[in-house]
């Protein structure tokens, strides 16, 4: 079966949602969530800490990520942006 | 229905409302590096253009004689090229933020067609026909967007695209002068284009949260 498209805002949306609905999220649990490939992933989720809507939480050995106030902004925000691009008919 | 100055007024909201529209998309597209709203909101800057033009050129209109740039070319005609060539361009950013299958398949197809689009340029019956198509493309994948969806949003996209191709064809089928064909009355075609443009612009905002999402 041919993998659905998702655009780049897409993507970042469904991260963001992953960890933000987790709480503090381990990067095997977003695998499944955002359904990314692990160096994927890790690329996604350095950008979203660089811009400072995700931070990475320490916990013993783990690495744990959780959604910054910005983050949940950027969620809203992306939110609309999926409608809109689905009422354009773009691809979202 | 309306005066010249009173299409004037209303083009001149147009350009306005499209301006808003194109910023309010090109924030996003920026912010998130998403492409195809970079596209979308280039239409609509491209096509705020248009109607600027559009309004100068009716101002220079009411003005008075047609002001010669050389023997035989008026500064008119010279805008009414550059306002269709910018339409064009305008309706080809919102096919591709759409996504169609890339045009030519090389270089050489390249070269060919830049030789040919002089030709079209200078036809025009033909580039008023080209963008008449383009917007009905527009209107029909709106329309099957829609049919998808049933979505008030994608309704309004819809809607909007109709609008504006109402009013690109309106001029056609009102006279000049007396009364309108097929019950468009004169002026029209400028409250179209804004109803259109006003839908369109609606639905860049991204519309209320509904119930369970984000936002």
């Amino acid at each position: 079966m041919a993998k659905e498209y998702r655009s780049r805002s897409r993507i970042l949306l469904d991260v963001l949602r992953g960890v933000r609905d987790e709480g503090e999220a381990g990067v095997t649990r977003l695998l499944l969530l955002a359904n990314l490939s692990h160096p994927r992933l890790t690329e996604y989720l350095k950008e979203l800490e660089d811009k400072g809507w995700v931070v990475r939480v320490e916990e013993g050995k783990r690495s744990l990520w959780k959604v910054t106030d910005e983050g949940v902004r950027v969620i809203g925000e992306l939110s609309r942006v999926e409608r809109m691009m689905q009422d354009f008919g773009l691809d979202f | 229905m309306f005066g010249t100055w009173g299409s004037v007024v209303l083009t001149a909201v147009v350009v306005l409302l499209a301006v808003w529209a194109g910023l309010r998309l090109l924030g996003p597209a920026r912010r998130f590096g998403e492409r195809r709203l970079g596209w979308l909101s280039a239409f609509f800057l491209l096509f705020a253009l248009t109607q600027a033009i559009l309004v100068l050129e009716t101002i220079l209109l009411i003005a008075g004689p047609p002001v010669r740039v050389r023997e035989g070319f008026s500064l008119l005609e010279g805008l009414f090229w550059v306002r269709h060539s910018v339409f064009l361009v305008a309706l080809l950013c919102a096919v591709a933020a759409l996504g169609v299958p890339r045009l030519g398949r090389g270089a050489e197809d390249g070269e060919k067609a830049a030789q040919v689009v002089p030709f079209f340029l200078l036809a025009q019956p033909i580039l008023l026909v080209l963008q008449g198509i383009g917007l009905f493309y527009l209107v029909v994948r709106a329309a099957h967007n829609h049919a998808r969806r049933s979505d008030p949003g994608s309704l309004r996209v819809a809607i909007g695209f109709a609008l504006l191709l109402l009013g690109h064809l309106s001029p056609f089928v009102v006279e000049p002068e007396g009364p309108a064909v097929l019950g468009i009355p004169g002026g029209g075609s400028a409250l179209f284009v804004l109803a259109g443009t006003l839908m369109l612009l609606w639905s860049t905002g991204g519309g209320r949260s509904r119930a369970g999402e984000d936002g």
